[in-house]
């Protein structure tokens, strides 16, 4: 199982792809150069603890998540990266890239800059990020992307969304395939490894899965942020709840992106399909996180919502007023949490029970067949 | 329906003609310009808009469009004193108290129909996540289409420049679109032409704060040139800046005679604290303390091409210095602090900023390089609810201690 922690055997094993690591952890982040240029795409995370450093190079009031990799880059836990790829994903974010910048001069770092729209002149504008991304990458490893390279690497990362898709359908079978916690647990391996070897893994899985039936109790969608926590999950399930669906930055919001077109250049096809693809609070595109959550709710019809944020982001604490009133309005049942990353699941454990039994008592288990 | 806020912004504007009949200062014209501004928003004569701080003002005030941001009135309402029971509101609605507090009283303040409602919403990428969702969710919130500047990094290139001009006339196409307001290219430098001229002599102006004695107050300058980009690119911001040089000048003629003394200079980092506070007042009476400069009072651009006023406005927002890295920014507070001969920097690190308070240890340390020592206070500038005085002095007696030993 992958931790969100980096192990020596974690550490190891990416080390084994015989890639440079080049560690990353937002959605928008186009992994297709990575793959092109060879390298291991590590989705870097905290370590669900408490944090220190953190807190105090930062401030208290930060996203737990970013001071808790303050504190793994501090801890020496990444110096195993070969480089970094930060984007301006939020305010934390960015100033994540200037203390590690300042805190780990040996690290190449590039900060993608991702715009928040998503008009003709905003993907023309990310593709010239995406190819300054392109040629940073290629003076740093000394490698060159070519077209080809390029072209094969969007037909892989295709692919392997493609499948992850499905396996992530097979926990909307009736009775599911797999559980919401395997299906995390899963993910963030996949989030840490060449694209052809997340491919075989998926191999395995589906293999596994085939076999197996799971009893359904209250099904759950749950959206929120950077959630990876398996642990979560593990906890929905203990009480009898399953996690069919996810809009989370480790699920679907990674695999949920349009196909890139074939045309050149590829860096605007890229642009393209990123800036288009299910789109998460950060956003000011056409369509909202906010309607995303609506429209999965109206196409997958979950007994309740769990909406999982973290204390101290601004993009999608803003949206929490406006969630609860679209949930009301559509009679959803919502549980709302924020969480300190650092505490870990157990910290929500009476309130997803609460939540869980009140669910069981109003609506009960309705089986439904809903893979897509 | 009148307002609450347009009542304000009345009896602002009516009390203070009568004063500046009386006597004409400086901080009571820029108060009374603003305020003027303020009105703008309720005369039919011109559109509304509720914006983002990063703004090109001078294309609002070429097309008739009063505008002011949304943080102005969450710093007017903390100023009056009225924030808490708004923040209480907002709060109450479901926003965490934990964000920046200039944009939850506006939120409270607009579900108390407090301020109205405006024909446009302009939101913008930077400085902060906060700012931009606070436009997004009141578009929303009173179904309005809202428009949004995505501001690229510095540094200024070809290629950023032409994307931010494609999307002011995005943005101008939007004015039209919602308010009928047209774009004449004409009163387009003529704002343009103002604004350069207001800023020369706000240039003047902190130029002579790097006098020691600097010729001003520690209030003298608060919030000013925050406020004053309301007033950039009109007359009126002109006559406002001429009045504060010529205050200043003739401080500097009776030798600041008039003014507190003058022992330890001290810079002031981001924003203010909007609400009262004896922190100003202690530092002056006990350590003949003065803020000579704050970070935000500083005109970082050049002169500006009124025949490319867009690409010109499209420069200045891109190398705003809270926009993007923190290098370019630190570069700032390090030139500030050499010309204006800084002691120390006071930093109240805003309870919900993450921009700032993310970097401010970065900021400390780069600052102590040149031997400026920085104190990081925790405090929200706009929510006094938690405000305690007794430590934040007891903080600010240690910081001057040490810069006077
Ligand atoms: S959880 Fe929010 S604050 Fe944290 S990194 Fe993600 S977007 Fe930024
Ligand atoms: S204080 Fe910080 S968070 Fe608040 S509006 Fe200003 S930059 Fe944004």
């Amino acid at each position: 199982m992958a931790g969100t922690q980096f192990t020596e055997k974690e550490m190891k094993k990416i080390k084994s792809y015989g890639r440079p690591a080049v560690g990353w952890f937002c959605t928008y982040t186009p992994l297709e150069i990575f793959e092109a240029a060879e390298l291991t795409p590590v989705r870097i995370s905290g370590a669900h603890g408490p944090t220190s450093l953190g807190d105090s190079l930062m401030h208290t009031n930060i996203c737990p998540f970013i001071k808790s990799l303050v504190d793994e880059f501090e801890s020496g836990t990444l110096d195993f990266l070969d480089a970094l790829v930060l984007t301006n994903g939020c305010d934390a974010q960015r100033r994540l890239y200037e203390i590690v910048r300042s805190r780990k001069p040996g690290i190449p770092v590039f900060l993608l800059q991702v715009p928040k729209k998503d008009g003709d002149e905003h993907i023309e504008r990310f593709a010239g990020e995406i190819d300054e991304l392109k040629n940073w990458i290629e003076t740093t490893f000394k490698k060159e992307i070519d077209d080809k390279k390029l072209l094969d690497a969007m037909d892989l990362y295709r692919y392997l969304r493609a499948r992850l898709r499905g396996y992530d359908g097979a926990r909307r079978r009736q009775p599911p395939k797999v559980k919401g916690s395997y299906v995390m647990e899963v993910m963030l391996q996949v989030l840490r490894m060449p694209a052809p070897l997340a491919l075989k893994l998926l191999d395995e899985e589906e293999s596994i899965i085939k076999y197996r039936e799971f009893p359904v109790g209250p099904r759950l969608l749950l959206y929120g942020n950077m959630m990876d926590d398996p642990g979560f999950l593990r906890l929905v399930e203990k009480y009898g709840g399953h996690v069919m669906m996810d809009e989370v930055c480790p699920g679907r919001r990674f695999w949920n992106i349009p196909e890139p077109r074939p045309d050149k250049p590829f860096c605007r096809s890229l642009a393209r399909a990123y800036l288009t693809k299910s789109p998460c609070s950060r956003m000011a595109a056409s369509k909202t996180a906010v309607d995303v959550v609506k429209e999965l709710v109206a196409h997958q019809d979950p007994d309740g919502v769990i909406v999982y944020t973290l204390k101290f982001c601004d993009t999608h604490l803003y949206d929490v007023p406006r969630l609860r009133t679209a949930l009301d309005e559509m009679n959803v049942k919502a549980l709302f949490l924020e969480s300190d990353y650092s505490q870990g699941a157990g910290q929500a454990a009476t309130r997803v029970q609460a939540f869980i039994e009140m669910l069981k008592e109003t609506r009960g288990t309705i089986p439904r067949d809903n893979t897509n | 329906m009148t307002t609450p806020i347009e009542i304000y912004f009345d009896s602002v504007v009516d009390a203070l003609e009568k004063k500046l009949k009386d006597k004409k200062t400086a901080r009571r014209l820029l108060v009374y310009e603003t305020a003027r501004i303020g009105r703008k928003l309720f005369d039919k004569k011109y559109a509304s808009a509720w914006t983002g701080v990063f703004m090109p003002f001078e294309i609002f005030q070429a097309m008739d469009v009063g505008a002011v941001y949304v943080e102005y009135i969450g710093a007017m309402l903390a100023g009056t004193g009225q924030a808490p029971e708004f923040l209480r509101k907002a709060e109450r609605f479901g926003y965490s108290p934990d964000g920046c507090a200039y944009h939850r009283a506006l939120v409270g303040a607009a579900l108390d129909s407090f301020i109205g409602r405006p024909e446009l919403l302009i939101g913008a990428t930077a400085p902060c996540d906060g700012g931009l969702k606070t436009i997004l969710n009141l578009g929303e919130n009173i179904g309005l289409e809202t428009f949004v500047i995505d501001i690229p990094y510095p540094p200024v290139t070809r290629e950023k420049t032409d994307y931010l001009v494609k999307q002011f006339r995005g943005m101008i196409d939007y004015i039209t679109e919602f308010s009928g307001k047209k774009y004449d290219p004409d009163r387009m430098k003529e704002s343009i032409r103002y604004s350069n001229e207001a800023t020369r002599i706000i240039r003047e102006l902190y130029e002579l704060c790097t006098q020691k004695p600097a010729p001003i107050t520690s209030d003298t300058l608060k919030n000013f040139q925050i406020i004053f980009a309301l007033l950039l690119g009109t007359k009126e911001g002109v006559e406002v800046a001429q009045v504060f040089l010529d205050e200043a000048k003739q401080h500097l003629k009776n030798g600041c005679a008039d003014l507190p003394k003058e022992d330890i200079r001290l810079l002031w980092v981001q924003n203010r604290i909007q609400y009262k506070t004896k922190l100003i007042d202690y530092l002056q009476e006990n350590y003949n303390a003065k803020i000579v400069i704050d970070e935000l009072n500083y005109i970082y651009w050049d002169d500006m091409d009124e025949d490319r006023p867009l690409e010109a406005l499209a420069i200045r927002l891109i190398s705003h210095p809270l926009n993007g890295k923190v290098g370019h920014r630190i570069d700032i507070l390090k030139k500030l602090c050499e010309d204006y001969a800084i002691d120390g920097a006071v930093n109240p690190s805003h309870w919900g900023c993450r921009q700032n308070c993310g970097v401010r240890e970065i900021i400390k340390s780069d600052l102590a390089k040149i031997g400026v020592p920085m104190i990081n206070l925790d405090v929200d500038c706009v929510d006094s609810r938690n405000y305690s005085e007794g430590q934040l002095l007891t903080r600010l007696q240690g910081f001057m201690e040490m810069i006077e030993s």
